[in-house]
């Protein structure tokens, strides 16, 4: 009976493959029943001629064009005989003794999944890979340092291995269906170990086990890195984020406990346990793994341009979406990065929650920016900075973020990362001013021509963006509004909210919000349900505008039934939507729709328009309507407000949904690129 | 009474509204001047701000004035958000008549709105977001700010009713169905066509004109026909228009005589709507439908798309078609074409319905419906 089928996935450079196998023949244990199957995946080279002479415990499988890795592993396993796989990239060399504690985990541990092995840069000898851990929001990367801390004789366990040297049950492999092969050469192995974690198995790493690797030498891994993140994120991400922050916590735990240990071991003999200056050096002890850990990483120091911020509602969505941002990036990283962020004095109490001791405010004042310091007690003055610019130099910034898109400090020599929520003048034009219009274009271009990186808050935006200003994919990073959890517990309903449940438009009175259109509809719909009609809740930045809505609504006839409450503080908000019967949210150009998400927070079902990026955030949980037709958004409404099943189907699976959205997990992508964007590495 | 009128579509590039608009208020002043009313033109009105007012409506009389002509886009501005904030009119008219969907709020004057058609709403992709957002906005606006409405048909106060039911009964809001007409003078006589006499479709390239469907029965006419008679499209670039170009072309190259004469300036409309054998009116959607009368007028037999208004405005004297289907124009196309007396019996039958129009008229009813306000 075959114990090991060797496979090895070939795609041209023979001088590596003729390197492994003969490492192969030369580490393999004598007694072991083996075959070596070699999957060529469609070589252009002389590889072909090579496999032509092999013969058994050879097996040759031919791709009759390149596959993929995926696809020529599942081939190979496919075929194999043998109880276990040994899946092996054809530019390992492998080094004696390098098996047998691998399949030695196997037999130690019962629910081993995937079990790799420690792996050294071919060319310089650094340890490359000893384990797979999460990051920066959930994407894997490698562990580089000496794993010994978790080691429990020879194994450790990782969230994840690399399959570039793996073991895995043949059983289990095609019973697991395999690597996912809508993968193109990257994830496919991180995905396979997580789909073994939900099997109920371990991933393992052999210590004992050590391998050289020529690393990146196999093409074609980075062309599809951006679509094989996507699909790897959409898949896992909410767990990765979860395995992401177990992690540290056990990293942090081991370090200090380690650090600890070594610190005490002569106290421990001069002093012995339990006296003060042992605690006071405990203390002391702790601080400097701090201390080191920050020494390692070193700070950055983030400039924020806020200078479009306004107290109260009048920024509509983009200012609680960049406060919770803000808030959770200070709270994963709060050590790492540290905030200089410009904003106009009248913001600085709402500032003061999401900052931490030790950031900056610069406050605008007559060609100079006011500094104040974050600390304990409140704002210590810190002195001036000149508003010129140079201010970014001589404020230390490693890099400017600018969630307002634009920013006078943009410079194509400063890393920087825009944040863009939608391309209403290019959608929409006819919703500004054609001013506003020119304006918005102009500073697009300058935008796209400065920033390092673009935030966008939906594929949508990110495809209007390449398509309008010819930024490259690679350059933006979507992150979804996922802010449903800033609303605090309901409060009080405000003033003049109604008692029964009410349709809910939470939105600014701007014209591409379709007040007009909602209101002929909700007039539609009301003259339908008479009596039992649910009122119609308007919440919003009151402006002149409003009052124009105000007159309309008026002369509608709806006065007694559409309700205006202007800008709603927190509570009172949550208290709305806790009341609400329904959304509806008929805005004809949206790049995200934070709404969508606290409808689905708070179980109200959502009736949402259908264009823009609505559907790719709603996703199955709205009943979508075209918005610019009053009678189809009156009908929605009609049978969202008298069926019961189609609410609780809507709201069940707005529930599901929300899974998908985590504040954790997009700060922590959006700390990534920042921190990425500083250091001047791709992220 | 002193009456204003907004002529500020006329301004520029000229379509359907402000065609309404042009031949209204001239007929309005010549019914009005002799029982003694004064007329305003206003060439900027409410959000509707003209770049340059050359080329708006000018009636010479000096009972005839026009404040804002040749007033620019920043004064113009001025000059509107002023008089919402209760400064009068210039002239103080006691009635003012909007035609271009604007309902600018006028504390001083009566302001009558004309509804020209509701298909922003009822069918969104025959309007760009441009229109609908004026549009909807501005529809609103005008049932807080109006004292009374014109219908350009009948079909239009009731796709009103159907958006906004009962809302004209509940809030006493006097209206009346005001019917566009004919700038041409009516034929004498139905003209017997020529051999190479075209088949004419008149209207601005978009999507509601349905151009696609004129083409495609085209096609399918000339496959069949012996006469083989050419297709004139007349009218504007439009929007949204790239397919119907496209089509047009690939048409063109096969060697088929379609030709697209872009916009025709009055004199040689007149000309074209003479010389052409039928009128085609392939609209999914119109509110009046201005060539259609003028076709009728014109001694024209018209083949017509079944919808909206225009059966309402075409009677008996018209042949109605579903938009949707070339095939049965096509078959309308060849049955006329091959039966000249069937021809003639609905140039006469066109003729004899155009005088149910005429600008005269509705001058002369709107003269009445606002000095009831």
């Amino acid at each position: 009976m075959v114990q090991v089928s060797f496979i090895l996935p070939l795609y041209n450079q023979l001088a590596h493959t003729r390197a492994c196998l003969d490492s192969l023949r030369a580490t393999v244990p004598a007694e072991l029943a083996h075959e070596i199957i070699l999957v060529d995946d469609g070589s252009t080279d002389d590889t072909r001629d090579f496999l032509r002479e092999l013969a058994p415990p050879h097996v040759v499988l031919l791709n009759d064009r390149n596959r993929g890795y995926a696809a020529a592993n599942n081939r190979g396993a496919r075929v194999a005989q043998g109880e276990f796989l040994a899946l092996l990239n054809n530019d390992l060399v492998l080094t004696p003794g390098w098996l047998q504690p691998m399949l030695a985990a196997f037999a130690r541990v019962p629910r081993a999944g995937v079990v790799g092995n420690l792996q050294l840069n071919a060319t310089t000898g650094a340890l490359d890979h000893a384990g797979v851990v999460f990051r920066d929001g959930g994407y894997p990367v490698h562990v580089r340092t000496d794993p010994d801390d978790f080691a429990v004789a020879g194994l450790a366990e990782f969230p994840a291995v690399t399959a570039a040297c793996c073991l895995v049950r043949r059983d289990w492999f095609l019973r697991a269906g395999g690597f996912d092969e809508g993968y193109l050469n990257g994830f496919e192995d991180t995905d396979l170990c997580l789909r073994a974690r939900e099997d109920g198995l371990i991933n393992l790493v052999a210590l004992d086990s050590v391998v050289r690797h020529h690393i990146s030498a196999s093409p074609g891994r980075g062309a599809h890195e951006f679509r094989n993140a996507r699909r790897f994120l959409a898949r896992w991400a909410p767990r990765t984020a979860a395995l992401e922050r177990e992690w540290n916590l056990t990293a942090a735990r081991l370090h200090a406990a380690a650090a600890a240990r070594a610190y005490f071991a002569p106290l421990h003999r001069r002093l012995g346990l339990g006296a003060p200056a042992l605690r006071r050096a405990h203390r002391r002890a702790l601080a400097a793994v701090r201390q080191a850990r920050l020494a390692r990483t070193g700070r950055i120091r983030v400039g924020v341009d806020l200078l479009r911020l306004q107290a109260g509602g009048a920024n509509g969505g983009v200012k609680p979406f960049v406060l919770a941002f803000l808030a959770e990036i200070g709270r994963q990283r709060g050590a790492e990065f540290n905030f200089a962020v410009l904003a106009p004095a009248d913001v600085r109490d709402e500032l003061a929650a999401v900052l931490r001791p030790g950031d900056y405010l610069l406050e605008p004042g007559d060609n100079i920016f006011a500094v104040r310091r974050r600390t304990r007690e409140g704002w210590r003055d810190d002195g001036t900075l000149p508003a010129t610019d140079e201010l970014p130099a001589r404020a230390g910034l490693d890099v400017l973020y600018a969630p307002f898109g634009q920013s006078q400090f943009l410079r194509p020599g400063l890393p920087s990362v825009s944040l863009i929520v939608d391309l209403l003048h290019r959608d929409l034009p006819a919703a500004l001013p054609a001013e506003e219009v020119n304006h918005r274009h102009a500073w697009f271009t300058q935008v796209a021509r400065d920033a390092t990186y673009f935030q966008c808050n939906s594929r949508q935006v990110v495809g209007r963006l390449v398509e309008n200003y010819g930024v490259h994919p690679a350059q933006c990073l979507v992150t979804a509004n996922a802010v449903q959890g800033r609303l605090p517990a309901p409060g009080a309903l405000p003033a003049g909210a109604p008692e029964e449940p009410f349709f809910f438009y939470p939105a600014n009175f701007w014209p591409h919000k379709n007040h007009e259109a909602l209101f002929v509809a909700y007039r539609l719909y009301a003259l339908g349900a008479s009596s039992r009609a649910w009122p119609l809740v308007c919440t919003g930045h009151p402006d002149e505008r409003m009052e124009l809505l105000r007159e309309l609504r008026d002369g509608l006839g709806l006065k007694d039934r559409v309700v205006f409450l202007g800008h709603v503080p927190d509570a009172a908000f949550a208290a709305l939507w806790a009341r609400a019967g329904a959304l509806v949210f008929p805005s004809l150009c949206e790049g995200f729709g934070i709404p969508l998400l606290e409808a689905m927070r708070f179980g109200v079902p959502i009736i949402a328009a259908n264009s823009s990026a609505l559907p790719e955030v709603a996703g199955d949980a709205c009943l979508a309507v075209d918005a610019r037709d009053p009678q189809a958004l009156a009908e929605t409404m009609r049978r969202v407000a008298i069926r019961t099943d189609l609410k609780e189907a809507l709201v069940a699976r707005g529930h599901a949904r929300l899974a998908a959205f985590s504040l954790a997990h997009e700060a922590g992508r959006l700390a990534h690129l920042l921190a990425a964007a500083a250091r001047r590495v791709a992220p | 009474m002193r009456i204003g009128l907004d002529v500020s579509q006329t301004c520029a590039e000229r379509a359907g509204c402000a065609w309404y608009a042009d031949a209204l208020s001239r007929a309005l002043v010549a019914e009005g001047l002799p029982r003694g009313h004064t007329f305003e033109l206003y060439h900027h009105f409410g959000g509707w701000i003209n770049a340059d007012t050359t080329r708006g409506t000018m009636i010479d009389d000096p009972r005839v004035t026009a404040p804002l002509r040749g007033l620019n886009p920043a004064a113009a501005r001025e000059f509107w958000s002023e008089v919402a904030t209760g400064e009068p009119l210039p002239g103080k008219p006691d009635v003012v008549l909007s035609f271009s969907f604007h309902a600018p709020k006028l504390p001083h004057s009566k302001l009558v709105y004309t509804v020209h058609d509701l298909a922003f709403w009822l069918h969104p992709d025959f309007a760009t977001d441009d229109t609908r957002l004026v549009c909807q906005r501005e529809l609103l606006q005008a049932l807080a700010r109006a004292a009374g409405f014109l219908f350009v048909s009948e079909h239009t106060r009731r796709e009103f009713e159907l958006l906004l039911p009962n809302w004209l009964e509940l809030h006493s809001r006097p209206n009346l169905v005001a019917p566009g007409a004919s700038r041409f003078p009516a034929a004498a006589a139905p003209r017997p066509a020529a051999d190479n006499a075209p088949w004419l479709v008149v209207g601005s390239l978009e999507p509601r004109k349905n151009h696609a469907a004129a083409l495609d029965a085209y096609e399918l006419y000339h496959e069949h026909s012996s006469l083989r008679r050419p297709l004139v499209l007349a009218g504007g670039p439009g929007w949204k228009s790239a397919a119907v170009s496209a089509r047009l072309a690939e048409l063109q190259q096969r060697g088929l005589p379609v030709r697209h004469a872009g916009y025709v300036a009055d004199a040689d409309l007149a000309a074209l709507y003479a010389g052409a054998f039928a009128l085609l009116v392939p609209s999914w959607h119109e509110g009046f439908g201005l060539p259609l009368v003028e076709g009728l007028a014109a001694g024209l037999p018209v083949l017509a798309s079944e919808r909206a208004s225009l059966p309402e405005v075409g009677g008996h004297a018209a042949a109605y078609f579903p938009p949707e289907s070339p095939a049965a124009l096509a078959e309308a196309m060849l049955a006329l074409e091959n039966e000249p007396a069937s021809r003639a019996q609905r140039a006469a039958a066109s003729l004899e319905r155009s005088r149910a129009f005429s600008w005269a008229a509705t001058a002369k009813s709107v003269l009445e419906f606002t000095a009831r306000l």
